[in-house]
């Protein structure tokens, strides 16, 4: 369960935002460019701090400025896939899912076999060597995923993942996601500004304009006048 | 002859064609001749005897130690100051930025002669120094110090464009897999940027080794103390050619070296995501 309630003001407004994600439900966060979605994945992150508030993941606090609790980035364990995948383009894309778990000194046995579990999962078994740099859209977004399911992360969230891909990876990419998060039972925030994307993947969904709340319920009832819809 | 729009088709490309070979060939001769006649001026045998000129070896010792120390001072302080440079902004962001690259347009021997006045024996912290009996001017540590001065900017243009152009979300990345800063600097920032880095280092070297003006206003030209190989040469020029060949010979060949490592270096990018 995941519990945000924060403030951080920003060049053009102040953001304000609270709302809850629980385990093996995935929240569709959107939103037009500029509204905060980014901004408030990377302040669940840890990569920007907030004002004020509280981010709470399973109990423990991520970040609460007020009593100067701030765990450090590394420490989260969040599975943070970022807008254009960001996969290492000068690894393998078994380097790539073995990343995480290196940096958590897991013993190389386990690596072995954990790194084999998700490609397989992904269906990246054949791509395992190839450098990242060289894949496409599709195969870079789940090696992307793949690589932030490998560190066992209590949260997963996913900035645009579906923007850069064609119909057939996205359609993928949704599944895979959507049987991830109810098989690990963790919760998971995806950020789109498409209303498609959100009611395909999610089981809820939050508007937000210029980082306040405009909208909260079922993806099926989003409304036509909501910003998201209002140029689309 | 008549104008080239007026003739056959045939003509008038083997015209523009010839009239290109020619433009390259011309470029080329002009860059090219300089450089040759080094090579037909000497001997192998006056190249291999002179090489072994205590001259000729203290000014190589003395250069490739000193061009080597001051790469390390400019990838060690250069580095770190390009990463912090480039990703934040500060009140005379601009300033700094200008000062970076104004060895570039200075003239050598004006850097050296400011160097003069700042840390000479009389200068304004020179003395300073002096009173504790730690010479600046006129020592090793001197031509150090022009080297650094005039070469650093080859690479920390190059570092700073690099880190301003990387993409932070590799980085955000790796630290929300649980690598820490240095882990991800190591892992990520500097294999991806590397090539870019190698070549901006080669250029400071390169420089570094080739560094006259400023040199000789502010360390003079001490055989074994501050004549590096191009204060030799010059020397070598007024009292013995044939060592003046020899070591010019050598920076040739070295410069060679260094341009064929920046197209190698280079060729060999990482494919981007």
């Amino acid at each position: 369960m995941l519990k945000v309630e924060f403030t951080r003001t920003l060049r053009d407004f102040t953001m304000a935002l609270s709302f809850q994600v629980r385990d093996g439900e995935i929240l569709a966060l959107m939103g037009n460019n500029g509204s905060g979605k980014s901004t408030t994945l990377n302040l669940i992150a840890g990569l920007l701090p907030p004002d004020s508030g509280c981010i709470r993941l399973n109990g423990a606090t991520l970040c609460e400025p007020a009593q100067g609790t701030h765990i450090a980035i590394e420490d989260r364990r969040i599975g943070y896939v970022f807008q254009n995948a960001a996969v290492f383009p000068h690894l393998s894309v078994r380097d790539n899912i073995a990343y995480g778990l290196r940096a958590r000194n897991m013993p190389r046995l386990e690596i072995t076999e954990r790194v084999e579990q998700m490609m397989e999962l992904m269906h990246l078994e054949d791509l395992a060597p190839v450098k990242a740099g060289n894949l496409s859209g599709g195969q870079k977004q789940r090696t992307a995923l793949a690589r932030a399911i490998a560190i066992g992360p209590a949260l997963l969230m996913m900035d645009e993942p579906f923007s850069s891909l064609d119909v057939e990876s996205t359609h993928a990419v949704k599944k895979l996601t959507r049987d991830i998060v109810k098989k690990m039972q963790i919760p998971c925030i995806v950020v789109t500004h498409r209303v498609a994307d959100c009611q395909e993947i999610a089981d809820w969904a939050m508007v937000i304009c210029s980082g306040k709340r405009e909208w909260e319920g079922r993806p099926p009832d989003i409304p036509q006048d909501c910003t998201v819809c209002r140029y689309h | 002859m008549r104008p080239a729009g007026i003739l056959p088709e045939k003509y008038r490309r083997s015209l523009s064609y010839s009239l290109a070979g020619l433009l390259i060939l011309a470029v080329t001769l002009y860059l090219a001749l300089p450089v040759v006649a080094l090579f037909f001026r000497t001997t192998p045998e006056l190249f291999w005897s002179s090489l072994s000129d205590p001259l000729v070896i203290s000014a190589l010792w003395l250069s490739l130690t000193t061009s080597v120390i001051s790469l390390a001072v400019v990838i060690l302080v250069g580095t770190p100051f390009a990463i912090v440079h480039a990703r934040s902004s500060y009140p005379g962001k601009v300033i700094v930025d200008t000062l970076i690259d104004l060895p570039l347009v200075l003239p050598p021997a004006v850097a050296g002669f400011a160097l003069l006045v700042l840390y000479g024996r009389m200068g304004l912290v020179g003395r300073y120094f002096n009173m504790l009996g730690i010479p600046i001017a006129f020592t090793t540590l001197a031509v150090i110090m022009a080297q650094i001065f005039v070469a650093s900017p080859f690479y920390m243009r190059q570092a700073k464009s690099l880190f301003e152009q990387f993409d932070q979300s590799y980085e955000y990345t790796a630290r929300t897999l649980g690598a820490s800063p240095l882990r991800t600097f190591m892992t990520i920032t500097l294999p991806l940027t590397a090539t870019g880095l190698v070549s901006g280092a080669v250029m400071t070297f390169g420089r570094a080794l080739g560094e006259f003006g400023a040199t000789i206003m502010f360390a003079g030209n001490l055989p074994g103390v501050t004549q590096t190989m191009p204060l030799a040469v010059y020397v070598g020029m007024e009292s013995n050619f044939n060592l003046g060949l020899t070591i010019s010979i050598l920076l040739v060949i070295i410069s060679f070296i260094i341009m064929i490592t920046v197209r190698l270096v280079t060729r060999k990018e990482v494919p981007h995501a």
